[in-house]
């Protein structure tokens, strides 16, 4: 009944078809995408070797060391930093220091805090972004990895439970890539759905940073993993889980008041889009972030307060 | 109906068809057949720990540490895109109806390989055609994209003419696990509509373009859409 011979995809074998055993010679013409991202991300890897995602705790003086010889601007506004920091916590400049700072940043305040609270309202937030994934038409099998691995972290650094784990185990996990980027993944994901639901808000802020839809903003510079952060995604992140963040300027641009440098910082306060996060942010006058980001153009590291 | 839909289904059934006898497509039109898993798919469950047994131990008896902590990384990976795409092939199986331009189908023996036959779009010179796709999935997917290229030869733009390679954003710096394999195949058929002539792999199908000549293109991509992706008139 059927004539193989009229079939259409079976012309593997003919001149029609695609020669498999191609190989590329020195024409560079013949060089695929392919060897070129095998390329990109053997050196990334070169990179990875030099430095972990998250860094150890160094003390300020490491930062002022880097700068010895460099700007009296930028020493200055160091020293004005050691005042009110003690440490910093740098991570890897791959395009994903925002998340991971502050997922290594987050995940130790809770450690440290044990804050009960904290982890049961950050977790009503997660569910709220669950549900705004869906209802922006995401798959759920496309997001559900992320989250209840990010779930996992929360619940693995409350200490009492089976799952409980170490200072140093959540280091060695913040630099175990299967887990450290599957939670970047989930903040990626968390901004972006936050970003979408939102969109009339970020809209004039997004045209203003890349001239593109909010849509392909968020396909383009928020979903895929390695793509820098700037301050829409800051502001989309702090609004969907709630959390505050403190980012300060450390930068060439001479801020004098009354003569002497000071350092510019912007704190990210979460706007409450439905009122149930009103009252953690109004409570005080005067925000104080636990999550406090050092930004340096181009890269965002980890601060410790005094 | 139209003649041309007609003719178009035909070739679709016969793709169908041929797919079963390939064993590329098993699980097409059947539906008995579509419910049994390949044996691959036997996965292992994401929170399964090299601790439990399963893991660098049996790789290779003493590692050092750093080795012995790759091959966790991989294994943990490995599990993650497994279980992973076992859930995309359960909806490919629920999707099969809802887009009939897209036949997408699991290796029998290897989870990481699959094969998809797309329906060239209509009002685009492959219209009728039937092109096959091959999918090559990295173990770190879906952190990294999957490798797809053209089986079919097709004359376009942004597909390399000799080795099927196809240049699309996605495919690259802009994946993201929110893209599915069958996301991938309606990008795809998404850029055979739109060609972009700007960043072209086939430059000569990007000069036709580029220069104004619309008709050339056409008549280039039809005559290879009929070589190399529609039956032979008998």
């Amino acid at each position: 009944m059927q004539n193989h011979d009229e079939i259409p995809v079976e012309s593997e074998a003919e001149s029609t078809a695609f020669n498999i055993d191609y190989e590329a010679d020195d024409d560079w013409s013949n060089y695929k995408d392919s060897d070129v991202m095998q390329q990109q991300s053997a050196i990334f890897e070169q990179d990875a070797a030099k430095f972990p995602f998250v860094g150890d705790k160094e003390p300020l003086s490491s930062l002022e060391a880097e700068y010895k010889s460099g700007s009296p601007i930028l020493l200055e506004k160091i020293k004005v930093l050691s005042e009110q920091y003690s440490a910093i916590r740098r991570t890897r400049g791959d395009g994903n220091c925002f998340f991971r700072s502050f997922m290594f940043s987050y995940l130790e305040h809770i450690l440290e805090s044990q804050d009960q609270a904290e982890v049961e309202r950050v977790k009503t937030n997660v569910e709220k972004c669950r549900k705004t994934l869906q209802d922006l038409g995401y798959a759920d099998f496309t997001f559900e990895d992320f989250f209840s691995l990010f779930l996992e972290q929360l619940e693995s650094v409350l200490q009492g439970n089976d799952a409980s784990i170490s200072h140093d185990e959540l280091i060695v996990r913040s630099r175990d890539q299967s887990v450290s980027d599957y939670v970047v993944m989930f903040f990626r994901f968390v901004t972006s759905g936050e970003i979408r639901k939102r969109s009339e808000f970020f809209e004039p802020f997004i045209l203003g940073l890349s001239n593109t839809t909010v849509e392909q903003f968020c396909k383009t510079s928020v979903e895929p993993m390695g793509e820098e952060s700037d301050h829409v995604h800051i502001t989309a992140l702090c609004d969907a889980l709630g959390v505050p963040i403190r980012v300060v300027y450390l930068d060439r641009s001479s801020c004098d008041k009354d003569g002497g440098v000071s350092v510019n910082h912007h704190d990210f306060v979460p706007t409450p889009s439905d009122g149930a996060a009103a009252s953690t942010s109004e409570t005080g006058s005067e925000p104080n972030p636990f999550i406090v980001l050092l930004y340096r153009p181009g890269h965002y590291d980890i601060m410790y307060k005094k | 109906m139209k003649v041309g839909a007609q003719v178009r289904k035909k070739v679709w059934d016969k793709a169908k068809v041929l797919g079963e006898n390939e064993s590329i497509v098993k699980t097409l039109g059947n539906d008995e057949k579509s419910t049994v898993l390949p044996s691959d798919l036997l996965f292992i469950p994401f929170d399964c720990t090299p601790e439990l047994g399963m893991g660098c131990d049996e790789l290779g008896g003493r590692m050092d540490g750093r080795r012995r902590y790759e091959e966790h990384n991989k294994l943990h990976q490995m599990q993650a895109s497994r279980a992973r795409l076992f859930k995309e092939y359960k909806e490919v199986q629920r999707e099969k109806v809802a887009d009939p331009d897209i036949q997408l189908v699991c290796d029998d023996s290897n989870i990481f390989k699959w094969t998809a036959l797309i329906k060239g779009p209509s009002e685009t010179p492959y219209e009728g055609g039937v092109f096959q796709l091959a999918f090559s999935v990295p173990e770190q997917y879906p952190l990294q994209p999957p490798q797809v290229r053209f089986l079919t030869k097709i004359f376009h733009p942004n597909v390399h003419f000799k080795t099927g390679e196809i240049c699309l954003d996605i495919l690259k710096n802009a994946w993201s696990p929110a893209w599915t394999l069958q996301s991938v195949c309606r990008a795809i058929i998404a850029l055979m509509a739109h060609p972009e002539p700007d960043s072209p792999l086939n430059c000569d199908s990007g000069n036709l373009l580029r220069s104004g000549d619309v008709r050339g293109f056409q008549s280039m991509a039809k005559m290879y859409t009929r070589l190399a992706a529609m039956p032979k008139k008998g």
